[in-house]
């Protein structure tokens, strides 16, 4: 039986080309030689998007195995060219490249990083009737600068500005010099979608000015003065999400307060690290009813902040930030956890596990990230069987952390400002292995009340922050309160028994993080080790020391090892870390 | 509210508005007319075709309006068909690709990805020949271009 032409949707090209957006490159090549008509439907699927920093570079004329690579003849790749609308490009001078360039004329997504040059310049001019988005990513350093050739740096945004059709821009550690303020401001009346990072912005028109294409803004560390920042803000009357992160160490005055008056849809705000006060945030949230992100980390969180915080934004925050606020207290942060149910992350300095087992019971069930410190529970097995009850409940957890939560791990953060709308925070990847560990050791080792406050601030070698942190840390007072009715040679300590209740967490099936490495005294058996490995099936790290002692350790460890070789095993002895 | 859908046989079929604008067209299609109660004719679908389709509306009824995402990687993984699609996808390969077919016509976009990615699962680890029977197509290259076109595309494979 053969097929009517007509009738099979294997001989459209449309549903081709759709198929083939399911493909792998491998799958895709067998495809081409089915017959003609599928070499003409996928061909532009398999080259529509490039990736010049690996096919480029991997396919150079000699490739890593020593395997000779024919390149295709000249009008192959004139033709191959043609399909190209999205590229990655890192600035690779390989032949192929200086070959491919020229012949893309219709491109629609440009990615850039640490390049830019002549090639490229031209490349956009060729492409000015189809390119839609622009992400350019500029060297860190001064590096940049040195190797930067002046030629298209210094008419980038006239040469965008070109594109008719481009509505999204992204620059990262870019610099918008005066003489290129008026093609930049006449660039951004086009977007509909901006965000700058760590960009230099040397200039604000003097006229009054509008953007009202522009949708989605994001001013992260924008180098310009944040009264120019915002009067930029209140010139995009159709401002639908803005994304705002100081730069470190600004103070925020006064001035702050117009940027929520012109923009009531603010949905994200980094606020972290500035200089400012409880009052002046409470105000900056008043305003913004609708953020569902707030980093205030380092920065002021206090009485008034969480009474607006209760009341305005307890529906809509899906990540909140408020570690190394002194004034937060415990009973703030059970009252967090009651109210904002639809929190993803909620990252502070000290989240009691006690808090969990007060009344009313706490409704965040959509936490993907938490911290626990064990202060006050270390003793109490009933205490501790509530507590795992409880964690129990939040099944949609990725990250678990017993254990004081280390200032210093501010990496750890799920979800940049950037990621906060999507998906909910990542797991932390990087996180100060030893930084994280010392929250715990101080406790017990100087058995000074406030450390446990600043955690592991010291950790990663930045002595001296961690030094001004500590300060900061022991003028606050509330935390302190709480923590010095701590015994003093009491370490914190969980008990990770199935018979003291861990079993209960057997809910947490989406767990890929079970981190535990303040904990001094930690004991666990051959069946833990086979229930976890058993339970959480996406378990991707363990971190922490299995057991004091050390030839159970290794045998724990050993086992793990056995019975989940896909779970990473972090463990540093914090015996024989010497502090300070 | 009910629409009363016509297959190409002549059968009427009486659905939920809400079920009914799964379809991109008929939901065009409803907005133009405004309010009317007259049938609505499908002249491409048979009924057998269209009882599938609606069975496919009626589970996805509430389903949220996919948003063309923006990824980096734009090739999309054929692994993560939910469990009742690929119960709903265990048919025979002629209604196979009339469910395609309706689901262009219709313009039910997560039909049409959930019959694509079907599709894709059948051509994974085939080889070009083992391609060409499980579709039955005509092989219309000559050993000629065959082998250039393996040339061109080889430097690209990722290794």
């Amino acid at each position: 039986m053969t097929l009517s032409p007509v009738k099979s949707p294997l001989l459209l090209p449309e549903i081709l080309s759709n198929i083939g957006r399911f493909l792998a490159k491998r799958e895709l090549i067998a495809c081409f030689q089915v017959c003609s008509t599928w070499h003409a439907a996928l061909e532009p699927v398999l080259w529509a998007d490039l990736n010049f920093e690996k096919q480029l570079l991997q396919s150079y004329f000699v490739d890593a195995e020593r395997q000779v690579r024919i390149l295709p003849d000249p009008p192959t790749i004139q033709r191959l060219a043609r399909h190209i609308t999205s590229i990655r490009y890192r600035g690779c001078q390989s032949p192929i490249s200086l070959l491919i360039l020229p012949h893309i004329v219709r491109l629609t997504r440009l990615r850039v990083f640490h390049h830019s040059s002549a090639t490229l310049r031209s490349l956009i001019l060729r492409n000015v009737a189809s390119l839609v988005h622009i992400h350019w990513e500029e060297q860190y350093s001064g590096l940049a600068s040195v190797y930067r050739p002046p030629d298209l740096v210094d008419d980038m945004f006239s040469v965008m500005v070109q594109c008719q059709h481009l509505h999204t821009l992204t620059l990262t550690r870019s610099t918008v010099s005066e003489s290129q303020a008026q093609p930049f401001y006449q660039l951004l009346q086009q977007l509909h979608s901006i965000t700058l990072s760590s960009t230099s912005i040397h200039s604000f028109p003097s006229d009054p000015i509008h953007f009202p294409n522009i949708n989605s803004l994001a001013l992260l560390a924008v180098d310009m003065d944040p009264k120019q920042q915002f009067k930029l803000v209140a010139s995009c009357p159709n401002l639908g999400t803005f994304s705002w992160k100081a730069r470190v160490r600004t103070p925020i005055t006064a001035d702050a307060l117009t940027l929520p008056t012109t923009c009531p849809r603010l949905t994200a705000l980094d606020l972290s690290r500035c200089e400012s006060s409880d009052s002046i945030m409470a105000q900056i949230m008043q305003k913004s009813p609708h953020l569902t992100f707030l980093d205030a980390s380092r920065s002021s969180f206090g009485t008034a902040c969480f009474k607006i915080l209760v009341r305005n934004q307890s529906r809509a925050l899906q990540h909140l930030d408020i570690r190394t606020c002194g004034d937060v207290t415990s009973e703030m942060i059970h009252a967090i956890m009651v109210y904002c149910q639809r929190l993803v992350s909620f990252q502070a300095s000290d989240i009691p596990a006690r808090v969990l087992i007060q009344e009313p019971q706490i409704q965040c069930l959509q936490l993907e990230i938490l911290t626990l410190n064990l202060t006050e529970i270390a003793q109490d097995k009933t205490i501790q069987f509530r507590v795992y009850e409880q964690l129990a409940r939040l099944t949609r957890l990725k990250v678990l952390t017993f254990g004081p939560a280390a200032e210093g791990s501010r990496l750890g953060a799920g979800a940049g400002i950037g990621a906060g709308n999507g998906g909910g925070g990542a797991a932390p990847r990087t996180w100060m292995g030893i930084g994280m560990g010392m929250g715990s050791g101080m406790n017990t080792a100087a058995g000074v009340g406030a450390a446990g406050n600043t955690g592991g601030g010291g950790g990663g070698g930045a002595a001296v922050a961690g030094a001004r942190r500590l300060q900061h840390a022991i003028g606050s007072t509330p935390l302190n309160n709480m923590m010095t009715t701590l015994k003093k040679d009491e370490p914190d300590s969980m008990d990770f028994r199935l018979k003291y209740g861990l079993a209960q967490l057997a809910t947490l099936k989406q767990l890929e993080e079970f981190r535990f490495e303040g904990l001094v005294l930690c004991k666990m058996d051959v069946d833990e080790i086979q229930w976890i490995a058993n339970a959480w099936k996406s378990l991707r790290m363990v971190r922490g020391v299995l057991h004091k002692e050390k030839r159970r350790r290794a045998r724990l460890e050993s086992k793990l090892r056995e019975l989940r070789p896909d779970v990473r095993l972090v463990s540093i002895d914090m015996c024989k870390v010497t502090l300070f | 509210m009910t629409v009363i859908l016509v297959s190409s046989d002549n059968q009427d079929f009486k659905v939920d508005k809400e079920v009914a604008e799964r379809s991109i067209l008929i939901k065009n299609m409803l907005e133009d007319v405004g309010e009317s109660d007259s049938p609505i004719p499908l002249p491409n679908v048979t009924s057998a075709v269209l009882t599938k389709v609606i069975e496919y509306c009626e589970h996805h009824r509430n389903d949220p309006v996919q948003v063309p995402e923006e990824t980096d990687d734009p090739r999309k993984r054929s692994n993560d068909i939910e469990e009742w699609d690929m119960k709903f996808m265990q048919v025979d390969q002629e209604m196979l690709f009339e469910i395609i077919l309706a689901a262009n016509y219709l313009d039910i976009k997560p039909l049409l990805d959930v019959g694509c990615k079907t599709v894709a699962n059948i051509i994974k680890g085939k080889t070009p020949e083992e391609i060409r029977k499980a579709f039955n197509i005509v092989n219309d290259f000559t050993p000629e271009e065959e082998a250039q076109i393996k040339k061109e595309n080889e430097w690209a494979e990722d290794r």
